[in-house]
Parts: C-alpha cells; structure tokens; sequence
C-alpha cells in the first residue's frame, strides 16, 4: 500500500487528471464527501490536506509521496525529502513585482517588500546583494504596494493579469515553479519498485 | 503559595522527562556496551561545551543557527555539544600517536530543531570511531552494526550502503558540487536531465548521471552496473562496495544507494545507513571520513557510526504496536 499526501484544491485537480491518464482508478476520489482519506481501487490511500501539510506529513513519515508545489518547496526549510519528478503543472513564477517606476527610482531607506514567501525573498535579495525589510502577508500581496505599505512585492505570477488589474509590473523574474512529485526518503528504502512504477507511467504521459 | 505555570510548563526545546521507553533505551545501551567491550572500544566522557569556531572551521557550510550557544569567559562563543566526532578527533590528534585506537560515546548532542514539527533538540546517540586500523577496518565497523543490529529486536530492516567516491568523483568530473549535491540529495530525475542539457555534459558521463538518481537496488543493480561503467574512480568505488558487500556476514538485507550524498563533507569513502518501516529517518549512520583529521594536524584514517535513539525507539514502539 502506498500513500499519497495532495494538495488540496487545483493541484489536486489537475492530479486526478494525470493519473486518469495513466489509468489509475480516480472515480473512488471523485465520488467521496467529506472523507480526508481515501482508498482507491488501486489500493492507494490518498490523503487530502494544505500545501505546507503535504511536508509534515513526508517529514513525519506517515505519507510516502507528496504532491506539491515548488513554491512550498522552496519556502520550507524542512529538505530531506527526495524530489523525484516535475508533474510540469500548475506552471508559474516567482517575480519581485513594483510600479513600473521601482527600477529607476533611487532609495535612500532599505525597501519594503511584501510577501507570503519571506524565505524565498530574502534569498532572492540576497542574491541580487541587496537588503531589504519583509513583510509578511497571507494572501492578497498587490495590495501592499497600492495602499503604499511597501514599494514591491515577491509572488507567484501566473498569468500576470492579477498585477495588471492592480497596475504592477514584473520588475524581474525569480524562479520557475511547477508541481512536484515528493517522497519520504524511507519509503524510497521499502517502496522504491511501486514508486517507479508510478514515475514510469508518468514519465511517458508527461 | 503555588508557583505559576513553569511548574508544569516545558521550553519548546526540551525533551521533557520520561519514563516511558527509558528501560528500551538502557537495555540496548548495555547491549551496544558489552558489544563494544568486546571489541575492545574504549569508552569516552566527552565535554558538553566546544568553541563555536571550531565547528565552523571543521564543516564549510555549518548550519550555526541549530546550535545552542552562550558567550564564554574568553569572550568566545562557546556551543553546546553538537557532534563526538569533532571532540573525539580533538582528543585523538593531541595524544600525537598514529596508532590505532578505538573508541565509543554515550550521551546526547543538543540541535536546535525546528519548532511544531514533531522534533527534538536533544538528541540521545551512542557510537563509536574506529581510527588507523588497517586494514579492514570498513568491514570490521560494519561487523559491529550488525551484531549490535540484533540487539534491536526489529524486523525488517536494510542495511544500505553508498560510497562518497563517485560523488566527489562526479563533482570533479562536472567541476560542480552545489548542483550537484541539489539534484543527487533529491534524486531529482527531472532536474538530472535538465542538468545535463543546460551544461551539454558528454555522452559516457551523461548516461551514468541520468541513470544516477534511480541506481537503488540490491546486489543485482550493482552487478549491472559495475558492468557498464567505464570511468575508472567510479569503477573502483563500486568494486569496493561490492568487496565490502562479500565480507559482511549478513547479505540478506543490504541495499545500495549510488547517489548517496555524503551528510558531512569529511566522508572520503563507504557511507552506510540503516532503516526501518516503522522510522521516518535511519535508525543508524555511518561512514569512513580519512580526511577530517588532517585538518587537526595529524594524518588518520578512520570509520566511525552513530546510534539514533530517538529513531530506534520509535521504530521498536510502533513495531510492538503492530502486534
């Protein structure tokens, strides 16, 4: 038996998708109520729970494989997982985005910066040699720079049309994201054969 | 007057007192003993305090932040005991003798753990570092896993073994170690091709790098694969896990992992894990690392293992609860 921690909500959607291509029963899934567990026809259990619960879950060894997002990934510090595949959807970016003036505009106080990445910011200004003051919000980032809480913001674009709508701009892009399939370094030890068999079959959809 | 809520209060970093599981813990500590004793593994007390520096100047990318620390008399930042390997290095390399000595430790390390997920910051460990024995001394440490293995009283273990040979080997063959190290740790298939692509990698190292991430298996995978590869360090290591592999007494439940990444970045050789169902992270880990002590002045080859108890008591305790 092998266990499946997802992300709820679109990744899990576009998951069933996958792994319908591959033919992996995903009726047992979809027929459920309120049920976070669920054992499909192919005997895997599937968990359903919050992005940043997906590494809990991998870190404490009570789900073999994780499906989640880069950005998860790369704002956890939690690392000893094996990062097997990109699932290569659920496709986007990090960017710094400002008012299109941000670039040319000279500081003379550190920059404020709102984010719910505070781990992906920091290391992204570090990078470029620059030290900036965080803030860290929930959801709804554009709204720091409109209400002039801060002079930019560091957050997954997707199509762009969420900053437009606000009058931002991409002032640089950070790193792609993507879904990723996650597992339990221990699971690989004592499940490695069904695993690959799973990797394979995407492999060849993908 | 009653005290207020320290009384029962613990800070977040404490294990807490137990009673639960103390006895588990002693039997096998007594067992592991009488097992080194036989060995004649002499048996050290090692400081609690170490400067801070040293850690640092011992590991390149010490993680200073996990370790607890307090301003010394001298001004220096003092750590609380992280590691045996680094103090019992130190307490070899000042006795000036190349002979060779064996020795074991029993306590805990104190790592500043993340918080709400599940982890302790005390950590109990047992080990041993086995210095200068020659030669043999990969066979003869692995002997001792496991004979101690059995004092466990757990079932289905593995015993898997890597070699820090081919990833240092494939580090200098791709003249990178961050990539490198990211993709192999995470035995990231997507990223290995994308790797090889991006740094257009030639066609003999770029077959084995794809392959690398998936080379998990038994005996039969490294036969396979000893029987490909044409670079010779790679070749060499691998024919040295198998050497190994023949010596050990116990075949039944070994494993390799040739995209293993060396934990430390002293290990210079085998590199072995043991695992459990019922544990989320191995139960032991272990490694020979001949180049750590050069950095203490004295040259030394040596092999060393530690125990973690926290991991084998969980394993023990879900395993009871399974029957």
């Amino acid at each position: 038996m092998i266990r499946i921690a997802v992300t709820k909500g679109r990744i899990e959607k576009e998951f069933y998708k996958l792994m319908k291509k591959i033919g992996l029963d995903v009726a047992t899934i979809e027929n459920k109520k309120r049920e976070l567990l669920i054992r499909t026809e192919d005997n895997i259990e599937m968990i359903f729970v919050k992005a940043n619960d997906v590494l809990t879950f991998i870190e404490q060894g009570v789900a073999d494989i994780g499906i989640v997002g880069k950005d998860t990934l790369e704002e956890s510090d939690f690392v000893d997982y094996d990062e097997l595949f990109d699932l290569k959807f659920g496709k986007c970016y990090f960017a710094l985005a400002s008012y299109k003036e941000y670039k040319e505009k000279v500081f003379k106080r550190r920059k404020k910066i709102a984010t719910k990445y505070p781990n992906i910011a920091k290391k992204y200004f570090r990078s470029i040699g620059e030290d900036v003051e965080i803030i860290k919000l929930e959801g709804s980032v554009e709204l720091a720079p409109i209400v002039g809480m801060t002079d930019g913001i560091v957050d997954i674009v997707e199509t762009g049309d969420t900053l437009k709508a606000n009058g931002l701009v991409v002032i640089d892009k950070i790193c792609e994201i993507s879904t990723r399939f996650i597992v339990n370094k221990v699971s690989m030890k004592y499940k490695a054969d069904e695993i690959y068999k799973i990797i394979d079959k995407f492999e060849e959809v993908i | 007057m009653l005290l207020n809520d320290y009384r029962f209060i613990n800070p977040s970093e404490s294990f807490g007192l137990i009673t639960e599981n103390v006895n588990t813990l002693r039997k096998i500590e007594d067992e592991l003993r009488i097992i080194f004793n036989k060995y004649k593994i002499t048996e050290t007390l090692v400081p609690s305090f170490e400067y801070l520096e040293l850690y640092k100047q011992v590991y390149q990318n010490f993680d200073e932040d996990k370790v607890f620390k307090y301003i010394g008399n001298d001004g220096k930042i003092i750590a609380l005991r992280w590691d045996y390997t680094i103090p019992i290095a130190k307490y070899y390399c000042l006795q000036n003798t190349s002979k060779e000595a064996r020795f074991s430790y029993f306590g805990k390390v104190f790592r500043n753990e993340k918080k709400y997920k599940g982890r302790n910051s005390e950590e109990y460990q047992a080990g041993i570092e086995l210095i200068n024995i020659r030669p043999n001394a990969d066979e003869l440490c692995l002997k001792i896993l496991q004979e101690t293995l059995n004092s466990f009283k757990l079932e289905n273990l593995k015993l898997e073994l890597g070699s820090a040979k081919i990833f240092n080997r494939i580090c200098e063959l791709t003249k990178d170690d961050q990539n490198i190290k990211e993709i192999l740790s995470k035995k990231n298939i997507s990223e290995m091709k994308k790797y090889i692509n991006d740094k257009k990698i030639n066609n003999r190292l770029s077959i084995f790098l794809l392959k690398l991430p998936r080379l998990c298996g038994n005996i039969e995978m490294l036969n396979d694969i000893i029987n490909e590869v044409s670079d010779k360090v790679i070749l060499e290591a691998l024919q040295e896990l198998k050497n190994i592999y023949e010596m050990i007494p116990n075949k039944d439940y070994i494993i390799f992992d040739l995209s293993m990444c060396p934990a430390m970045e002293y290990y210079t050789g085998v590199m072995f894990k043991v695992y459990s169902p019922n544990s989320p992270e191995a139960l032991v880990c272990g490694g020979r690392y001949d180049s750590l002590y050069e950095k203490f002045g004295e040259k030394a080859e040596a092999i060393g293992m530690s125990y973690y108890f926290s991991n084998i008591i969980k394993a023990i305790e879900s395993g009871v609860q399974i029957k």
